[in-house]
């Protein structure tokens, strides 16, 4: 019974994306991205990491595409991994914050009173940090590589996902079948995580398809910053930096990996937008 | 109203602090030490004692803590790399930070606010797909990929601008532009939003059933209230580009406060990052709550929650 | 020297015959960092130095060869036992502020740079024993004992001589004597904007005459290429660091001037042999066959790098070739099962932008060792870390495979070999800190510091040299090259084998 319900309202949901242009074109451009990463080893020409010093920084060509860097490496190949590396960061980080987050925000709302204060006036004051900033501080303490990419990402997300979620756990709460299930003699957690958390999720999946574009900019300009992933991992931004010297010499360096942050981030941004239209029917102006 | 202004006032002292504790306790977490650094290549284990001693490395943390506390009211603490003052080294790049975000914004502003309006009165048109298109072009533009493709056209190709550094107005164009393309593109689709809401508002269609020309609806009655939540807009993205410029600095080679702190974070330059962080951590609380204090001005049901 | 001279004729002929279009011109010199501070004694990095070159002078000062020539004093003597040095003064010569440069000018700086606690005080410190006035234009260094390197460390960037009268105006905070210089060099300081800009101006009184530049502004641009598009498009008239790719680019630019001169500095991976494997010799021998040095200068440095066979570069005073190590990945994996490893996992542990294309080269040696089985973890750090984590004391030593840099500022082989072959002269105050440790190769280190012969010298250091390249206590890498771009109206331009380009005597041509 409600298994049914709920595949009901995703058609429902899936039916107002596919009306919606712009929803469509971002939901495709993010399938192609996820596509391309997760075959990406079937999907590339060559090795993103194998070095060939007789092609050095050949440009757009038949055997390459879209040009090799100053090591010979196939920058077609290294687009498409660093598609895996942005997103399976992005994904991961995000889906922390979100799940971290929303649970603080929840307890926060539902709970009121001294933990609401707690954790809302610590939110507060990572929100007050730039958020590039606290991000490049954390990596400092941690050091670089993928996984403390994804902390730090995590981190500076976070207080967001706390927002929303406690915005609507409060708004939630007063429904009366809340109220019902409290003179039922249910829990509080129960409560929590039986009618209000559930209740409160569309806006949370929306905060998400946007924080996706956000933390792949972000893990994109820490990478170009130095702060990124290890070598020989593919990823765009630490690319991009080291294109930026090589680019009056083999300008196609700069234009390809550039392009793909772009592409992806755009479809993230239409893919969340899109959402919200569908999810909120009555702000579909905002 | 001044109740309203006094407990957000208030509100500001636990942020403060919980903000200088915080970074206090993540520059301590870093790897590192800062003695050492300062010391140089060739120097003696005598020579980091003494550097240590004479900065307070050597004290226990929760006396470092109150020593930099009491640094930060009296003004007295010093760079440990420069041994400058610690204002002094900030506030002529804080300044650079606020000349290019201050001429960042009236951009964006001017151009957000100008294609936003257009994009509402023509809605649907294909002026308002292109503005859409522009603004959803302009916050998916990575900012140092946008900062690389002009300065390839700009300085490289062209040679009309300079590739970077400080000097004359020619030097801010192309940051400001960088900085300011992500900011122009939000406010255009918030004023775009906006209006589309005034103008379904009742007093629009009584206005309008009126026979009032439309030109003078929409610039002399829908524009200022449609200009509520803009103003708030353009304040909040302002407060984002102090201390968000740290990328458009870095490809420029812009020498503002956010690449000073980064610069400092690697070389431990503890009181720097500091000081550094906590001056951009306040201006953005004040500039958002300097927004908080206009909008409940102008809508006067919000000074009651 | 023969250039110096040449450049100096011309100089001296255009000012007997007063060609006055020379004179003039406002000089933009881009650099890639901000000068940490003003005051010669406390500095330690390359900016400081580039700019206190122009304001200060020094009793003596490097020529383009490393050769020590004349500057403030015009002669000297040395004892016979080696320990009493005595310099005559140029006369009539004065500090920025109007102070009087004379023997108690020289007296003022080296004792209070003795007597306090600044950066450079270590290199002055142990030698000096006294300074003694003779009389106004005559100054007596007695040394604690015999030390050959002497004048060297008094044309080392520390020994510019600050004016008294700032010493006694700021002598006791270091943070304003640095934001306050005033030398009696070609140029004084007149603004200094930080992160930005310094900006100088002609001496109208200089002892050697006025400079032909007005004015010469150091803007400061951090991104190598960024100064480098400066210079194409006018807006800088200098840099250096130039990025290899760029050369070609640049050789064709028909407004540029572009000087390819060999550095001192040269660049290899260390190993701490603390550490097993690295003990092995075998394993250290097979990282030398593992890596294509040729593949490195000719593909990631574009020629400005030769590759190296011995820790001496070739323009090092003491340098013998030892054949090196050829590239031969077989060998390499040979080698290492030899030592009982069909497979090795290393941390290799770099800078990034500290040295030209550093991490560049790093990732091409990632790359090339993985074909001989050997799988290095590229850990990249600030430079600041970098320090921190190579120079620890031994038993914290962490790390395993690092890449390094290092440039004799004395130009002599005395000060590679050392300080960082030398089996005492452990971190964290030495600097070996791969943990070296031959005694032949200690005590022919010992040899050469006395050894006064130069022949007899130099045959001490190429048996050390080929010692330590036999053992692979290094994985040798490359020498560096400097590039220099300048503005091709810009004659006069030195470029010093320490990485230091100056400008105090170049001129605008029309």
């Amino acid at each position: 019974m409600r298994r049914s319900k709920r595949a009901d309202s995703f058609f429902v949901i899936w039916r107002r994306i596919k009306k919606n242009r712009m929803a469509m074109v971002g939901t495709f451009i993010v399938l192609f991205f996820v596509v391309l990463a997760v075959f990406a080893p079937w999907v590339a020409p060559f090795s993103p990491t194998e070095h060939n010093y007789e092609d050095s920084l050949v440009g757009p060509s038949l055997k390459h595409w879209f040009g090799t860097d100053i090591y010979g490496r196939d920058i077609l190949s290294r687009v498409i991994f660093g598609a895996r590396t942005s997103l399976g960061i992005a994904f991961l980080a995000v889906s922390i914050a979100a799940v971290s987050g929303v649970l603080l925000g929840a307890i926060a709302g539902f709970f009121g009173g001294f933990w609401d204060e707690l954790i809302m006036r610590f939110f507060d004051i990572l929100l007050a940090f730039p958020d590039i900033l606290l991000a490049i501080a954390i990596i400092a303490i941690l050091g670089t590589g993928w996984f403390n990419l994804v902390l730090a990402i995590a981190i500076y997300s976070m207080p967001q996902f706390a927002r929303i979620a406690r915005s609507e756990v409060v708004s939630v709460k007063q429904n009366e079948y809340v109220e019902a299930a409290m003179a039922l003699g249910e829990g509080p957690w129960t409560r929590l995580f039986r009618y209000v958390l559930p209740n409160s999720l569309a806006p949370v999946i929306i905060q998400g398809s946007l924080r996706m574009a956000t933390a792949i900019l972000s893990i994109s300009g820490l990478g170009f910053l130095g702060l990124g992933v290890k070598p020989p991992l593919a990823e765009w931004g630490t690319d991009l930096s080291l294109a930026r010297t090589y680019l009056q010499v083999a300008p196609h360096l700069g234009i390809f990996t550039g392009l793909a942050i772009f592409l992806i981030v755009m479809g993230f941004n239409y893919f969340g937008d899109g959402l919200n239209d569908a999810l909120n029917p009555k702000l579909k102006d905002r | 109203m001044r109740n309203f202004v006094v407990r957000r006032l208030m509100l500001l002292i636990p942020i403060f602090l919980g903000v200088s504790i915080l970074i206090f306790l993540l520059m301590h977490f870093i790897p590192g030490d800062p003695a050492r650094l300062l010391a140089g290549e060739g120097a003696t284990p005598q020579d980091i004692l003494n550097i240590r001693q004479k900065f307070g490395l050597d004290q226990p943390l929760i006396t470092q803590y109150f020593l930099f506390m009491k640094g930060v009211f009296t003004g007295e603490l010093i760079s440990l790399r420069t041994e400058a003052g610690v204002m002094e080294e900030i506030l002529p790049r804080f300044w650079n930070t606020i000349q290019l975000s201050l001429l960042s914004i009236l951009i964006s502003a001017t151009l957000g606010i100008g294609l936003g309006i257009v994009a509402a009165v023509k809605r649907n048109s294909w002026v308002d797909n292109l503005v859409m298109g522009f603004s959803l072009f302009g916050v998916s533009m990575p900012v140092f990929w946008l900062g690389i493709l002009l300065i390839l056209l700009f300085a490289v190709v062209f040679d009309w601008l300079p590739a970077g550094g400080k000097g004359g107005f020619e030097h801010i164009i192309l940051p400001a532009i960088t900085l300011g393309m992500a900011t122009s593109a939000i406010i255009a689709r918030m004023t775009r939003a906006s209006m589309l809401q005034v103008l379904s508002q009742d007093f629009i269609r009584t206005a309008d059933a009126f026979g009032i020309r439309r030109n003078k609806i929409i610039y002399k009655y829908a524009l200022k209230n449609a200009m509520i939540p803009v103003v708030t807009i353009v304040g909040i993205q302002f407060g984002y580009m102090l201390g968000g410029a740290v990328l458009t600095e870095s490809v420029f080679g812009w020498p503002g406060l956010g690449r000073l702190i980064v610069d400092s974070i690697f070389s431990r330059d503890y009181t720097v990052v500091q000081v550094g962080i906590m001056v951009i951590a306040m201006t953005f609380v004040f500039v958002n709550l300097g927004v908080d204090i206009t909008y409940a001005f102008l809508d006067p049901r919000i000074r009651r929650r | 020297m023969k250039k110096f001279l040449v450049v100096a004729f011309f100089v001296s002929l255009f000012a007997v015959f007063g060609f006055a279009e020379n004179y003039g011109g406002d000089f933009v010199y881009a650099m890639g960092a901000d000068a940490v501070t003003l005051l010669p004694a406390n500095m330690s990095d390359n900016p400081s130095e580039a700019v206190c070159r122009h304001i200060f002078d020094g009793l003596v000062e490097f020529a383009e060869d490393m050769e020590i020539v004349p500057a403030l004093a015009k002669s000297w003597e040395i004892s016979e036992d080696g320990t009493v040095y005595t310099f005559h003064l140029q006369q009539g010569v004065k500090f920025h502020d109007g102070a009087a440069f004379n023997a108690q000018a020289v007296k003022t700086y080296f004792d209070w740079i003795v007597a306090s606690n600044v950066k450079r005080t270590s290199l002055y410190e142990p030698y000096i024993k006294q300074i003694n006035v003779v009389d106004e234009n005559t100054v007596e260094f007695v040394l604690h004992f015999s030390f050959g390197g002497f004048t060297s460390t008094l044309a080392h960037g520390a020994g510019l001589i600050v004016s008294p009268a700032m010493i006694a105006k700021y002598g006791d905070d270091v943070g304003e004597l640095g934001k306050h210089p005033s030398g009696t060099g070609p140029f004084a300081l007149e603004v200094w904007k930080r992160a930005e800009v310094i900006q100088v101006r002609a001496n109208e009184d200089y002892w050697k005459g006025r400079p032909y530049l007005d004015s010469i502004e150091f803007r400061v641009i951090p991104e190598d290429i960024t100064r480098v598009i400066q210079v194409q498009s006018g807006d800088a008239d200098l840099t250096m660091r130039v990025p290899p790719i760029m050369k070609r680019r640049l050789e064709g630019d028909k407004n540029l001037t572009l000087r390819n001169d060999p550095s001192l500095r040269v660049i290899y991976l260390g190993f701490n042999m603390r550490k097993a494997p690295l003990d092995n010799v075998l394993v250290r021998q097979a990282f030398n066959y593992a890596i294509d040095k040729e593949k490195l200068c000719s593909v990631i440095m574009r020629g400005l790098a030769t590759p190296s066979d011995s820790p001496l570069s070739p323009n090092t005073w003491g340098y013998a070739p030892t054949g090196g190590y050829p590239y031969d990945p077989a060998k390499a994996r040979e080698l290492l099962k030899q030592a009982g490893y069909d497979e090795l996992d290393i941390v290799l542990s770099t800078p990034r932008g500290r040295y030209l294309q550093d991490y560049e080269t790093i990732i091409a040696v990632q790359a090339m060792l993985a074909d001989s089985n050997i799988n290095a973890d590229v850990q990249p750090m600030e430079w600041g870390e970098y320090i921190n984590f190579l120079f620890t004391e031994p038993e914290n030593s962490n790390y395993e495979v690092f890449l390094l840099g290092w440039a004799p500022s004395t130009g002599d082989a005395d000060w590679v070999l050392r300080p960082l072959f030398s089996s005492d002269n452990l971190p964290p105050s030495g600097d070996n800190n791969t943990f070296y440790n031959n005694p032949k190769v200690d005590e022919l280190i010992q040899a050469g510091m006395r050894e006064s012969d130069p022949e007899a010298r130099h045959a001490i250091y190429a048996e050390a040299q080929q010692i330590i390249v036999e053992d692979a206590g290094w994985a040798f890498l490359y020498n560096l090259n400097q590039l220099v771009v300048f503005n091709n109206k810009v004659q006069g331009v030195e470029v010093l084998p320490i990485e230091i380009v100056l400008v105090k005597n170049a001129w605008f041509e029309n």
